[in-house]
């Protein structure tokens, strides 16, 4: 079982400012899927990751198992646990490919 | 529960 990790070498920090924009934007009903909440910088290229993108990245810490982090937004979304797990995986894959996370 | 949208990379842009 895959226990991602992010790649050291990035820096990343979460923009409380857009992700609680995000969350009121979400509360009002609108769509948040364009809008990036953590921003990376990995060999001086910078990267931003949407709402759950951010929140998949956040939880890769190495320790919770892909079905850990889509438990954990589970209870979050407005998803079938199936579809999201999909979508997780998928997501985490194209991270491990990109070398953004290593398989912990 | 919150409206859902997939996990994405959006934009990429050169630092400098």
């Amino acid at each position: 079982m895959k226990k991602p990790l992010r790649n050291q070498e990035i820096v990343w920090r979460i923009e409380k400012r857009r992700q609680s924009e995000a969350l009121d934007a979400l509360e009002a009903g609108r769509d948040v899927d364009e809008l990036g909440t953590v921003t990376l910088i990995q060999a001086g290229v910078m990267h931003q990751l949407n709402l759950v993108g951010g929140m998949v990245w956040e939880r890769c810490d190495g320790h919770r198992t892909v079905e850990d982090i889509v438990d954990d937004l589970a209870g979050e979304f407005d998803v079938e646990r199936g579809v999201l797990k999909n979508d997780v995986e998928i997501f985490i894959n194209d991270l491990l490919q990109k070398g953004w996370l290593t398989d912990g | 529960m919150k409206k859902y949208a997939k996990p994405r990379v959006i934009g990429s842009s050169n630092v400098h």
